[in-house]
Formats: structure tokens, sequence, C-alpha cells
């Protein structure tokens, strides 16, 4: 019966129609993006030569997560264009974790991998910022310039927002911490006197050898020095006569444990390393930093027999971080006296 | 031409002398007309006879009929809710009929908007449950049997506490109310409204507040006998509830209690002796195996120092201790079987000028958890008077007394069990020195707890003239519910505690109608009807609690000071409310239907500029089977197309929410202060909620009925929802309630019925199966918000099913080191927020942020606590005097947090804590070396797991699948031989076995995919809910 069809035709037709209908005038489901989500963070200035990663820059208030975040219409102050951003260079990028218990360089070398990346890079889904080691001058200019702006693009399916006008402005590259240059002007800088300021490593119970009185950090300086473009770096002491002193006279040092390095040699006037670049390699604590692992930190150590009979373990320690490859070397200058080695 | 002239002419005449003498030949035919299901006689048969059918007679109140009838030609009895019964009497002159109820749907008679009328002209969704399918099984709340009988009808009996009851949904969800955090977090009950014998009560009361409700606990619904029912009725649209006003919002359910219709007083005992047993409960390690699991957890995961607490901890330490030398089967202290019975005497009597009945019940449960059960007195009656054909008195008293034992619990919840049940099992069983307070609370806490519920109605109709009657009912119904407790000082830190609480609410009720019915030709019929309402509800309810009591034996009379003896009145409510309806309804030939209504509701709690809430609603049927297009099919029994749209408007708030409210404060210089409340800001503007519902309807049989179908969409709108919105600081106000919050539910709703055996073969099978799928999507939030995260995990997003969990998403365990993600830049492996790398073995949780750390903002919106499918099967067999009876019922597509599961898992983390050891499920599979690919992290190595919480409860692994396909109950009857019964004074006999809550197919790791919140959490502290072994009899006398 052909009209019997049609009908049953037109039920199923209505239903079907209802359906779609109250699909139609139903709210769709789309995210939520904020009116108070902002970035908390809008001025940038990451020192050159270090991979400087910003974290928990972005709150994205209530908005509904991921969010996609781009940095769009990066230009200097003046307004003028910047591409250099919007490439992608070679930079270095760990593929496997650093644990500090590798045994050779090579081992160091297979856990990162060269990698195409913009040298002003944001998180696509987090909006955090990380400016890659390998943005140097002249490519990218740094204070006293007055740098870029740029704006971020944050979008989901609720909608898009532009949050304008971020500064970035990069200080010029200090190869090494702690330093004492202006971050600015690269200059060394001096105290209220005009008198040049020196970087201090921390002592811990040495003795001056002519005044018999415990030396203060002041009484050593430290001076990096770039001797050449390999993977190696070396310690070396200087008497007040800047004569070298043997590492030997540190002689509870434990060589493996001085820096995160291969290949100890040791000879009268230093003792070197062959490491990987930076020093240390990531914020890691391992047997060869500081507390935190935002540091190398290098102990020598030695003891003597003190007054009355007693041993007297004595210690120089020195947190630094390196960040430029190369053959360095840290020297350690007793400059105004001797450390005492003999025994009472 | 001829030929007709000389065959035809001749026959003819011949036919009609046939005929006269054929009238000639009537006889006196007797008999009696009983009905086939009950053996009980039927009063008011029509008797038709002759060619043509014309009435030659009817029953009188005993059922008997004598007429005057050809025996040659066919005799047709018929009956209202009966099929027609045709017999050729031939040389039978004394003849018993029995009659078998229709099985054509569309006779059923169903109360629609206080009115009768059969399902032929009922616009709206409806469905009946004939009482007889609530019987056989002995249960302590109704509700729990109609699980899976109704499409739409979402019940989850979530709850084994006896006398308590389960949740119950129409519809899909009508609210975002929820209470409490958490697993606590509970969803404001909307149950429909139950209208029984035509007076409204309201089954949610004393439930407003959830698991820690004050109170004995005991539903209302739990109080009638289910043996007393003779029929429930929901009503599903906004059509058919819109009579009802505001409180049919969420449905009506509609209970006729039995009446009495046997010129014969019959009396009818009914008796059930059942045994509940507890559920598979979980399995635990005891004894040296507890101790050495412990060891050996400890010595491979354990720190130095763990080792050292080992001769620190008496648990472990001191195995020779008689105290920690034990293998307590501590749940086995808690749980048992019990063995219950429930009696039911029914006596009912009269005619339709007179009847009357009087049920009287007794009902028993001891609860599976010891020192907790249910009893219930009932004692119902009612009678119907009608001394002249125009005037009809009813009158019904109905009286329950319930007795509930809960525990240390609060009736719903068991804490104080579901934590001692979970003590290690090297600790002594309880005795009364020697134990913990909480156990020793559960079992010797004594409760006297009661619940008392009256209602008395009476109901009369006067017939002014014909077609047009006036009638009047007046109900007045009082409940009170008292509580009394007492904690011994053994199991309360040395001092007892007394505990009392009473409340009690009264509601009166009157109703008045005036209607008309006028039939204008043939074809055209017309009703109108007008009525008003008026109701009073008053309620209080107080509490009192006595710390410090003399000592044990001395429990009352009891009074001290302020500091010990705390309570007064908490809660207190008073309202009145006044109604006027109108109804009008036409039909065509019974072909079409169009039935309009309004109501206004005018209630003291809605605010002065929103005084009335107006319900309007219109409705059409096609009874498409009347058409000449249609007529012939033989095929086709019925068939018909509903359309209805209904608008319900339930008033907001209270008059604090719309003026605001004044709070006492402290004493300044000894004088007591009042100021302004700061927490809600009031809102002159509230508007009432709105539901707007429209309704697709179409129903059909088929093949002489063997099939039936009856399928349903509908589109239900909610608007204008209060919920709290927070306000700016310099405010002053915490939040203001506004009622910005809409929903929408859509869906459909399918039920069908097989009768594959022909109608008279001996052997009777019927086979019904329904389901409803129901979408609900929240469309609108306050101040427009898109999305809302409330109570811990719950989110709340616009255009979205309402309530989804915002949970981290697991997709595993790392296998190696190398499979954590790492950061590129600073090298740093995925970690946590405290700085803690993750590593192989651990959780591997989406990071939705790539920020290579893993916090809240990880969180991903998913899944669906509310079920989108819901049904259920029913199929009887009836052979001779065997029947057999089996109804299931099945939810699916529905997310539910194991949060059971996780505190397994998290009693693994602490082997020197006195927890029970618990057996995990055998498809748990946990990480162990490197490599392994597991869905579970290493449960037993308890010190890393604090570090990156593997087994953290909002996380997408405990949200499982909680589908269920269950078996509720299954009956055997057999009905003794009448004969035989006779002999011994009996009119019938019938004896049956029974069993409840039988099996569940589900894939949810858990205890049970049903005894879960309302919002999907698995609690593990609730009521187990039994498995019911019955025998039962049923004995007339």
């Amino acid at each position: 019966m052909p009209g019997n069809k049609c009908f049953y035709g037109f039920l199923l037709g209505i239903s079907l129609l209802a359906t779609a209908a109250c699909k139609k005038y139903l709210p769709d489901d789309v995210d939520t993006l904020s009116e108070k989500a902002v970035y908390t963070t809008t001025l940038y200035q990451p020192v050159l030569g270090r991979t400087t990663f910003y974290p928990n820059v972005f709150n994205a208030g209530q908005s509904s997560l991921p969010l996609n975040f781009k940095v769009v219409n990066v230009r200097t102050r003046e307004g003028t264009p910047v591409d250099i951003f919007d490439k992608s260079a070679d930079v270095l990028v760990w593929k496997k974790g650093y644990t500090g218990l590798e045994r050779s360089l090579e081992e160091i070398a297979k856990k990162r991998l060269v990698e195409k990346h913009p040298f002003w890079e944001i998180r696509p889904n987090s909006g955090e910022f990380v400016m890659w080691a390998e943005a140097m001058a002249p490519q990218v200019v740094s204070q006293p310039d007055s740098g870029y702006l740029f704006d971020v693009e944050v979008s989901n399916s609720g909608g898009r927002k532009t949050f304008r006008d971020l500064k970035l402005k990069p200080l010029s590259q200090r190869s090494y911490e702690p330093n004492v240059l202006d971050p600015v002007t690269g200059q060394v800088r001096t105290d209220s006197k005009g008198n040049p300021l020196y970087i201090n490593p921390i002592l811990s119970n040495i003795t001056g050898d002519a005044s018999g009185k415990t030396l203060t950090a002041d009484q050593v300086r430290v001076y990096f020095t770039k001797k050449g473009n390999g993977n190696s770096l070396t310690f070396r002491f200087y008497d007040k006569d800047s004569m070298p002193i043997n590492p030997a006279y540190f002689n509870r040092t434990v060589l493996d444990s001085v820096v995160h390095g291969f290949n100890v040699r040791k000879t009268g006037t230093s003792l070197g390393f062959d490491v990987a670049y930076p020093v240390p390699l990531i914020k890691l604590k391992t047997s060869y930093t500081n507390n935190d692992g935002s540091q190398a930190a290098v102990v020598f150590t030695y003891d003597r027999i003190g007054l009355g009979g007693i041993r007297s373990v004595s210690s120089l320690t020195f947190n630094f971080n390196l960040f430029e490859k190369g053959d360095w070397e840290i020297a350690f200058h007793f400059h105004k006296e001797n450390p005492r080695f003999r025994d009472e | 031409m001829k030929y007709f002239y000389t065959r035809f002419l001749p026959a003819v005449c011949l036919l009609l002398a046939c005929q006269a003498l054929y009238a000639q030949s009537k006889v006196l035919i007797k008999g009696v007309v009983r009905s086939a299901d009950n053996d009980e006689r039927l009063i008011g048969v029509s008797i038709l006879g002759g060619m043509p059918l014309k009435a030659i007679g009817v029953t009188d109140a005993n059922g008997v009929f004598a007429v005057q009838a050809d025996p040659n030609l066919q005799l047709v009895f018929r009956y209202v809710g009966h099929s027609d019964f045709r017999i050729k009497p031939g040389t039978k002159r004394d003849i018993v009929i029995r009659m078998s109820a229709s099985e054509n749907r569309l006779n059923e008679a169903l109360i629609v908007g206080y009115q009768k009328k059969t399902r032929e002209t009922v616009v709206g969704a409806a469905v009946k449950v004939s009482g007889k399918d609530l019987q056989d099984i002995p249960v302590s709340n109704v509700e729990q049997l109609l699980q899976g009988r109704v499409a739409g009808l979402n019940i989850q009996n979530n709850t084994g506490a006896p006398g308590a009851r389960g949740f119950m949904q129409l519809r899909g969800i009508s609210s975002i109310g929820i209470t409490g955090g958490g697993d606590d977090a509970f969803l404001t009950p909307t149950s429909p409204l139950y209208v029984i014998d035509g007076v409204p009560v309201s089954p949610d009361v004393g439930f407003e507040y959830g698991f820690q409700s004050a109170g004995p606990g005991v539903s209302p619904t739990s109080m009638i006998p289910p043996e007393d029912i003779e029929s429930l009725e929901v009503l599903k649209d906004g059509q058919a509830t819109s009579l009802y006003g505001s409180r049919g919002a969420y449905g009506v359910i509609i209970i006729t209690t039995k009446r009495g219709n046997s010129p014969v007083p019959v009396v009818r005992y009914t008796g059930n002796f059942f045994l509940n047993t507890p559920p598979k409960l979980r399995a635990t390690i005891g004894g040296k195996a507890e101790r050495d699991f412990r060891l050996a957890e400890i010595f491979r995961y354990g720190t130095m120092e763990d080792i050292y607490n080992i001769s620190y901890t008496a648990l472990l330490a001191d195995s020779l201790n008689p105290y920690y030398n034990n293998s307590t089967d501590w749940q086995g202290v808690f749980y048992r079987k019990t063995f219950n019975q429930t009696h039911n005497v029914g006596i009912s009597g009269g005619d339709p000028k007179f009847n009357y009945k009087v049920n009287l019940g007794y009902y028993n449960e001891s609860g599976v958890i010891k020192n907790t059960g249910f009893t219930r007195y009932s004692l119902n009656t009612n009678m119907e008077y009608k001394p002249t054909r125009k005037l009809r008195v009813f009158a019904a008293i109905s009286t329950s007394v319930g007795l509930k034992n809960k525990g240390s619990g609060t009736g719903l919840l068991q804490k104080g069990v579901a934590t001692d049940g979970k003590s290690s099992s090297l600790l002594p069983p309880p005795s009364f020195f020697l134990s913990t307070n909480s156990t020793l609370a559960s079992l010797n806490t004594k409760n006297d707890n009661k619940s008392g519920s009256y209602r008395i109605n009476l109901d009369m109709n006067y017939e002014l003239f014909n077609g047009g009657s006036i009638s009047s009912s007046l109900a007045y119904s009082y409940s009170t519910n008292t509580e009394g407790s007492y904690v011994p000082s053994a199991a309360n830190n040395d001092f007892s505690e007394a505990y009392g609480y009473n409340d009690r609410a009264t509601s009166l009720f009157n109703r008045n109608a005036l209607s008309f019915f006028r039939k204008a030709g043939a074809d055209h019929s017309f009703g109108l009807s007008f009525s008003n309402e008026i109701q009073a509800g008053a309620s209080q309810s107080a509490s009192i609690r006595q710390k410090k009591t003399p000592n044990d034996q001395f429990q009352g009379p009891l009074g001290a000071d302020g500091l010990s003896s705390r309570g007064g009145l908490i809660g207190y409510s008073k309202n009145t409310g006044v109604s006027f309806s109108g109804s009008f309804s036409y039909d065509y030939k019974k072909k079409y239907i169009f039935d309009a209504s309004y109501r206004m509701d005018a209630s003291s709690a809605s605010g002065i500029a929103n005084r009335y809430a107006r319900n309007p609603a219109a409705g059409v049927r096609w009874n498409f089977n009347k058409e000449n297009l249609f007529k012939d099919l033989s095929w086709l029994s019925y068939g018909s197309v509903r359309l209805t749209w209904g608008r319900n408007i339930v008033p907001n708030g209270d008059i604090f929410s719309a003026s605001g409210q004044y709070e006492l404060r402290k004493t300044y210089n000894n004088v007591p202060r009042i100021g302004i409340g700061f927490g809600r800001l009031p809102n002159p503007n509230l508007r009432p909620t709105t539901t707007t519902q429209y309704n697709f309807g179409f129903e059909t049989g088929l093949l002489d009925n063997h099939v039936e179908l009856s399928f349903d969409a509908y589109y239900k709108q909610v608007d204008f929802l209060t919920r709290g919105k927070a306000m700016p600081d310099m405010v002053g106000f915490d939040e203001l309630l506004s009622n910005e919050v809409g929903l929408v539910n859509y869906g459909y709703e399918l039920s069908l019925t097989f009768r594959p055996l022909p109608k008279n073969s001996a052997l009777q099978w019927n086979f019904s199966i329904n389901g409803a799928l129901n979408k609900d999507v929240l469309t609108r939030l306050p101040g427009n918000e898109r999305q809302f995260l409330t109570a811990d995990n719950i989110y709340l997003r616009v255009g979205r099913n309402t309530f989804s969990n915002y949970l981290y998403k697991n997709t595993g365990v790392y296998a190696t080191d190398e499979d954590v993600p790492l950061d590129p830049a600073t090298g740093l492996y995925l970690r946590t927020p405290e700085g803690v790398p993750f590593r192989a073995g651990d959780a591997r949780f989406l990071d939705l942020d790539g920020n290579y750390v893993i916090t809240d903002n990880d969180r991903v919106i998913m899944g669906n606590s509310m079920p989108l499918i819901t049904g259920g099967f029913n199929t009887s067999f009836r052979y001779k005097n065997y029947s057999l009876n089996v109804n299931g019922s099945f939810t699916l597509i529905r997310d539910v947090i194991n949060s059971a599961l996780v505190e397994r898992m998290n009693f693994l983390q602490d082997p020197h804590k006195p927890n029970a050891i618990t057996v995990l499920p055998p498809d748990i599979v946990y990480w162990q070396q490197p490599g392994d690919n597991a869905s579970f992290a290493n449960v037993y190595d308890y010190k890393r797991a604090p570090v990156t919480r593997p087994y953290r409860a909002n996380q997408s692994l405990f949200q499982e699948s909680g589908s269920y396909y269950k078996l509720n109950t299954a009956s055997l009857s057999y009905s003794l031989n009448k004969e035989l019964i006779k002999r011994i004074g009996l009119n019938s006999v019938r004896v049956y076995g029974s069993v409840n809550n039988l099996f569940t197919w589900s894939k949810y790791r858990g205890p049970s995919a049903e005894n879960v919140t309302d919002l999907g959490r698995d609690r593990s502290d609730g009521y187990p809910t039994p498995h019911t072994y019955n025998l039962g009899l049923n004995v007339d006398f």
C-alpha cells in the first residue's frame, strides 16, 4: 500500500526533522577564552648566548585549555618589521635526559641533537617563551638597543585575542656567571670608589701562610679565560707572586666530582678536563652542582695538621656557569697571601 | 433475472421465516461471569446477543446473569478492560464465563488531570503499570520494582538501605543543583510527584539534604504496601502533567489503591518469607598472610627508616601479642544474612453501590548491615458509596508507621561500618571493651526511629444533570518522624551521647471541580471542566543532642547547661497555595482529539511580583486507524499519532532570596546585635523556573495486538534554573541567587510488546521491552559564562552534557625512562608541580598545555555521569496453573568514577597503617620493571606513589563505563487446584518463589555499577543492595 509507506515515511521524517531542529537551536560546544586571560610578564630580557626559558608567564584565567599561541608582528621600537625571529635556525636541543652519570663526551653528545627552531620561540599551547642559546649578536641586537616589540595571538574554538606590545630586550652576551660585567655596557663594574670588582670564591678554613689568619673570600680572585674553541676546562691556582700553585696541594680533592668532565689532565700547574658545554648542562642537581643544580660547584680541599695537632680541613668552593663552548681556564689567584699547606 | 425471482426471493422469505422461528425459540440462559485472572465475579458485564447485536442484559451484583437468548446464536460478553468473550451456548443453559483482561492498550483506563479517560482519548504520554506486576517481590519501597518498566523513567536503586529510596528521574535532569563536594556531591532530587488516590504527595520530603539528611530517612513511598496497589501510572509529558501544576514539573506518578468489588467479602492473605544476602564483598588478605604481605612490601620498596619503623609498629612486629595475632573477617562482623517476613491481609467486598476495602500490612526487613533494619505497619482502608445514580462518595484512611534502625550511619550512608569494615585483619574482633569507638558505635548505637504517616481523604461527586457534575475532595495528611539514638560511653570517647530528633508535617488539600460533557450529534463531543485547589502545609523539625549523660544506664530524662546540651528548632516552613485550572477537550468520532488546559498556581513562597505561575498546555491526537484509508487493513489493530505542548512553571526561591535576611550577631555591651546577612544579595527579579516540553508520540497495535509499539520523541527545555553567582569583592555580599541557567533534554522512548502465541493457546507468553535515549545539553550559565567548574571535578559547560567530569587523562604507564617527554630547551623530564621528574613506572598523564609540568591545568573535560540509555524488559509465561515472570533492566553509556578502587589502591600505600589489604581485581596489570606495558603504576611501590600520585582519584583511569544489564526479579508461581482448595474452604491458594536483584552483568571493576551516587561516584561507604530470595503464599478465603 503506497499511501501507507508515505505515511510511515512522513512519521520518520518528522522525528528526524525534530532532532535536527533541536540540534540546530542548541548552543555549540565551544571553548571559552576568558577576558581575564593575561600575560603576567610583558618585558623579557634574556641574556644572549644562553638558553633562557620563561615558565608560567601566561595566566589563562577561566579559559578552556589548551590554547593556541603564536608570536606575530615582531618589530623594532620604531615599528620596522623584523624577520629574524620568523626564520628557524639550528639549535642544540635535548633529546634524552641528562643524568649526570654519563661516562664520555660522546654519550652526552648523543643526547643532544641539532634541530631547527626560531630563536625566540613560543610554546604553542602554554604560551611560554624560549630564547635559544644560538641567538647572538649581531643577528640579534642587545641592550642598549631598545630591542623588539611583538604581539601574541591566543586562540581556541571560543575565539581569539591578541596581546599587544610585549617587549623583548635582550642583554648582551656574557659567557660565564658569576661575572663583574655590566649587563648593558659589558664593561667591568666598579665599586663606589672606582676600584674594579672581582669574582671571589667561597673559602673555608684556609689559613694565610704569612699571617696565620684565616683568609677571607676577597683575598682570592677568580679569572675566566677562553683559550681556544675546544671542549675543555682547566683550573689553575696562583700565589701572591702570581706563581702557579701545584693543584696536588689540594690533596683531598675528589677529582671525579670536581666537574662532570673526562680525561683528567693533572700537571704541576693545572688540572684539566674535557667537558661538554654549557656547564652545568641543565638545571639538575648532580654531584657536580650546587644544591638546586643551577650552577656547577667545584670544591678543592686539603688537610693538614693544625694547631694542637688537630687535623684541619680547608676548602675552596666556587659555583659558576659557563655558557660558551671553548677551552676555558679558571684561575684562582691568592693575591694577598698564600694559603698555608704545611702542617703546624 | 428470472433466476433471481425463482430462487433468491423464496430463499430470502425462508430465511426471514426462520428468523421469526428462531425468535420464538429463545430460552433462559443463566450463568456467572468471573475474571479469568483472579476468579472474582464481574459486575455489570454487558451481554449482547441477537442478529444484529443488541444488549440483552447485564450481570448483577453477584456477577450472575439470566438472559433470554437463542442458544444457537453467539452471545457476546463485553466488559471494560476485558476482551470480548463470545460463546454459542448450544445445549448449555448454565454457563460460567471467565473473561480475561484485554491486552489492547488502547482500552486502558488512564487518569490524566484527575479525570479518568480511555487511552484512546489521551493526548499526553502516559504509561500504566498494573499492580499485579508489582507483587510477589518483597521490597520496602515499591519504586524499586518500577525499574526498567517505564521507558524514560530512570531508576537507580543505589542504596540497599531498608526503607530508603534510590535515585529517580523522569526524562533526564531538571536541575543543576549540586550539594556537597567530591564523592559526597549529589544532585538536588527532582522526583516525580506522587498522587495517591487523588492526593498529591511529594516523595522528596526528608531527602532535600542528600546523604546527611536529618531524621529517620524513611521515604514517603516506603510507607505504601505494594500489595495494596491496584495500578500505577506515570505521566511523562508537559500536557499530561499540566493539570497537576508546579509540583508536577518533574512528572507525575499516580497510584491507585485497591477497591472492593465482590459481593462476597474476599479475604486475601499474602505472606512473604525472604532471605537477604549481602552482595559479594571485597576479597581481603587475612592473618599471617597479611603481615607477610606488609613486611614484603616494606622490605622491597621501603627506606631504611621504614624498616626500622617495623620495630615500632606493634601490628607488624608484635606477632605473638594476642591483640595483633588475629585473622578477623571485618566485613563478616558487619554484614550478615537476614531472614525477613511480610504479611498482608486485604479484606474487600461490596458492589458498585457500596464497596469497601481494608488492607493490613506488616513488613519487616533487617538490613544486611548489622544494627539496621526497617519495619512497617500499615492500615489502609477505603470505601465507596453510591446511594443514587447521581451521588458518589469515596473515603479513604491510610495510616502507616515505619520503624527504622540505622545503626551509626545516616540511613543512606554507613561511614562507620565502611571505615571499620576495612580494618586490618590482624586486629581483634570487636568486643565491648576491646574495639574502636566507631565499631562499637556501629554495633551498639541504640536507635529508635519512627515515621508515622496518616492520610484521610474524602471525595464526593454529584451529577447535576446529564453531562454536568460537581465534585469535591478533601484530604488531610499528617506525618511525623522521630529519631532517638543513644551511644554508650565506651563507643564515644568515654562520653555517652543521646540524640533526639522530631519533626512533623501537615498538609491540607482541597479540590473542587465542575465538569461538563456534551455530545453534539453523533460525532462531536465536548468536555469542559473548571477546578480550584487549596493547599496548606506546615512542617517543623527540631533536635536535641546531649553529651555526657551521668552513665550508660541513665538515658533520660536529661538536661544540662548549654555546653553539653545542644538543640532547638532546625527547620520550619509554612506555606499555602491556591490554584485555578480549566480544561477543554473535543473529539470528533474519537478520531481527532484536541485537549487544552490552563492552570494558575499561587504560592505564599513566591514573590509578590510573580504571584501566579501559569501552566498552559495543549495537545492533539489522531487515531488514524479510524480513517477509511486504514479501516480495511486487517493487520492494523489500532494506530495513533499524538502531538503535545505544555509549559510548567515552578516558583523559585523563598522570602529571603527576594528580600534579604537579617542575622543575629554576637552581643555588644550585652546587647544582641542584628545585622544584614552578607551571604546572599537579595534578588527581587527572581523568575520562576520554566519547563517547556514538546512531545510527539506514535502508538500502534499490529496483527490483532500480537505486536504493540509505542514511540515518543520529546524535547524538554528548562529555563531560569537558579544558581548562585559569585559577586565581586567590593559588593560586600558573597553571591547573588540568579536564575540564568538553562538546559535541554531531548530523547526518544520506545516500548514494544510481543504476544507471539495465539490468544487461546494454553501457554501464554508475553514479552515487552522498552528503552529510552536521553541527551541533555546545558544551554546557559549565569552571566552568560560558557563554562564553570563546580564541586571538585564536575564541569558545567554550555553546549555539552550538563555534568562532565574534569579529569587528568591517563594513557597508561611509562614503560621506560625514555618514554617520558623531555623538554628540549631545559633538558628536564616531565615533572610534577613540585619538580619531581616522572620516570618509568609512573602514570602517563596527558600534558595538555605542553609545559612539561603536570598541573591542574592539564585536566580534560570528559565523560557524562548521566546515563544515555535506560530501559528494561519484562517477560511472562503462563501455562495452566504455573506462571513465570522475569524482569530486567539496563543502563547504558554512563561514566562512573570508581572511587572504591582508588581507595583500595591507596590502602596499599601505607603498609604500617592498620587498613585492610584487599586483593586487587584480576584484570589489573601493574608495572613492575622497565619495559612493562601496564595500565596501572606499581601499586606496591608506596614510596614513589605519594610523589607522582599515580592513584589520584580524578583521572580517566578510574572513569569506567557504568553500563550494566541487570536481571532484577524473577518469580515462579503455582496456583493450587481449585477443586482441591474448595474442599478445605479456601477460594484460591497460590505459592510462589521469587528473587530480587539476581544478577548484574557489567564490565565495571567496582562492586556495583548501579550502587553509585547520582553523579556517578562510587562511594565505598554506601549501603550495599542485597540479593533477595523469597518464598511467598497467597491465600483467598
